[in-house]
């Protein structure tokens, strides 16, 4: 009986065996199927770290917006575009009049602004089929796909903008519309020979696995004790 | 490679299912209970304040129209705003930092404790946010600091509603004591109202200690909203502007 009380009053700061009183066995049992689970979690999330290592590398990537449900194409199956050019950034990341779209149509083209950027929503790419070299829809498309500027960063891939030079503004200074630190994930990711990001996961995971081998290991010491 | 968010999801789900029976065991059936739908409830309101405040969002998966153009769609089950998956990862987190913190620090002070478990709880989700962040399963939009694209704001707001969630969790359920802070105001809201006695909560029967706990953190939640405003006011008045302009 005392021994009984003795257990008691142990495990009673995680477990309280006063009220439902699950077997030792059985609470060691559940502690270990949680912390193996939780195992498994931070290596599934290495892993996915690894699969998302591509992306993380384009500092774009986390600062660009998704498109607007009007922009979304009725794509027939078959046509989705692969999965980097979700990455092309649009214009309304970019505020104040500085970096506004500018829409100025070229010498030569016929059809109107608006008509253009009608037609260029009708797909993720902006250039519908059959268009020639010339056309209005390519310009609009152009100048409605800015860059986004991050200090110390480059264009996103995936994005090709072709703004014809006249119109083109000056993008050189870094736009103060960014936090400190953003972006980092990407120097993280392109750091160590692009592999800073997998290693980051590897440690933290490990480290964490680490912390949870411990509380399995107490948890079996207690129950080797009694 | 993108890892979409319905791999994140099948893979929460399945721990989940798992995590749920171990956890059962490991704290009683009642009890555990008792944790998961507090934890549901409390992170689900965080999260949803979070999504209301427009300080994090689930949006790229929200929009039908856009994440029909991913090959395996995006959130399946959403608590409003929220997706379920979100929710039971931060169940998950929470309840094993619990356990942990009791294993590794059993004669500890339960703040102690709670404070243990919100720092390893930081840890998890200083593993999870670059990934979610990365493959947009959630964003922020939030004027602050960021390490690895995390905002620092999301690191301490982390660690304070595990820290109180699990301090309330061991006070009301595992410990069954009254604080004398709120002893008065719980003997004149829902003692008086639901339980129709000023009885300790040591005294309380289960059901009542169940309904208490729930009590809390209301309390809990209110207790949150003045840690982190103060946090997000001072990140918001030094870091620059916002990550990305209001208004999406």
């Amino acid at each position: 009986m005392a021994n009984k009380r003795i257990e008691l009053e142990q495990y009673k700061h995680y477990v309280s065996l006063l009220h439902e009183e699950p077997p030792r066995k059985t609470v060691r049992k559940g502690v270990k199927i949680c912390f193996i689970v939780m195992m498994l979690l931070c290596l599934g999330l290495f892993v996915l770290a690894v699969m998302s290592s591509s992306l993380a590398q384009n500092p774009g990537n986390i600062l660009e917006k998704p498109p607007a449900p009007s922009a979304a194409p009725s794509t027939t199956p078959g046509t989705e575009l692969p999965s980097n050019t979700q990455q092309i950034p649009t214009q309304q990341q970019i505020p104040t009049q500085e970096q506004a779209p500018v829409q100025i149509p070229t010498p030569g083209s016929k059809a109107p602004v608006d008509n253009a950027i009608a037609v260029r929503d009708t797909g993720l790419t902006g250039i519908p089929v059959g268009t020639r070299d010339g056309d209005l829809v390519a310009q609009a498309s152009s100048t409605s796909s800015p860059v986004v500027t991050i200090p110390g960063t480059s264009t996103p891939t995936g994005s090709t903008p072709s703004t014809a030079p006249q119109t083109k503004k000056p993008t050189a200074t870094p736009l103060p519309t960014t936090n400190k630190g953003a972006g980092s994930l990407a120097k993280l990711t392109n750091g160590a020979g692009g592999r800073g990001l997998q290693i980051y996961v590897l440690v933290l995971a490990m480290g964490l696995i680490v912390i949870l081998y411990l509380g399995m290991r107490r948890a079996g010491l207690e129950g080797r004790a009694k | 490679m993108k890892a979409n968010v319905i791999v994140f999801e099948a893979l929460t789900f399945i721990l989940f299912l798992i995590f749920y029976q171990g956890a059962s065991r490991a704290m009683g059936k009642a009890r555990h209970r008792g944790f998961f739908i507090g934890a549901l409830l409390f992170s689900l309101a965080i999260q949803t304040a979070a999504v209301w405040g427009g300080v994090m969002n689930f949006y790229w998966y929200q929009l039908n129209t856009y994440y029909k153009h991913y090959p395996l769609g995006g959130y399946i089950i959403w608590l409003g705003l929220v997706p379920l998956a979100a929710c039971l990862i931060w169940y998950m987190v929470a309840a094993t930092c619990q356990m942990l913190g009791a294993l590794l620090l059993p004669k500890a002070k339960i703040w102690s404790r709670s404070a243990v478990a919100g720092a390893i709880a930081v840890g998890f989700y200083a593993l999870i946010e670059p990934v979610a962040v990365t493959n947009h399963w959630w964003t922020f939009n939030l004027k602050s600091f960021y390490i690895i694209d995390i905002p620092l704001v999301a690191l301490f707001a982390v660690f304070g509603s595990v820290f109180i969630f699990n301090a309330i969790y061991e006070l009301t359920v595992l410990q069954q004591r009254d604080m004398k802070a709120l002893k008065k105001f719980e003997d004149r809201t829902i003692k008086r109202i639901a339980f129709k006695s000023n009885k300790y909560a040591k005294n309380l029967n289960w059901t009542q200690l169940e309904w208490l706990f729930l009590f809390r953190l209301i309390i809990g939640l209110v207790a949150f909203a003045v840690y982190i405003t103060p946090v997000i006011a001072i990140f918001w008045a030094v870091a620059n502007r916002g990550q990305i302009p209001p208004g999406w």
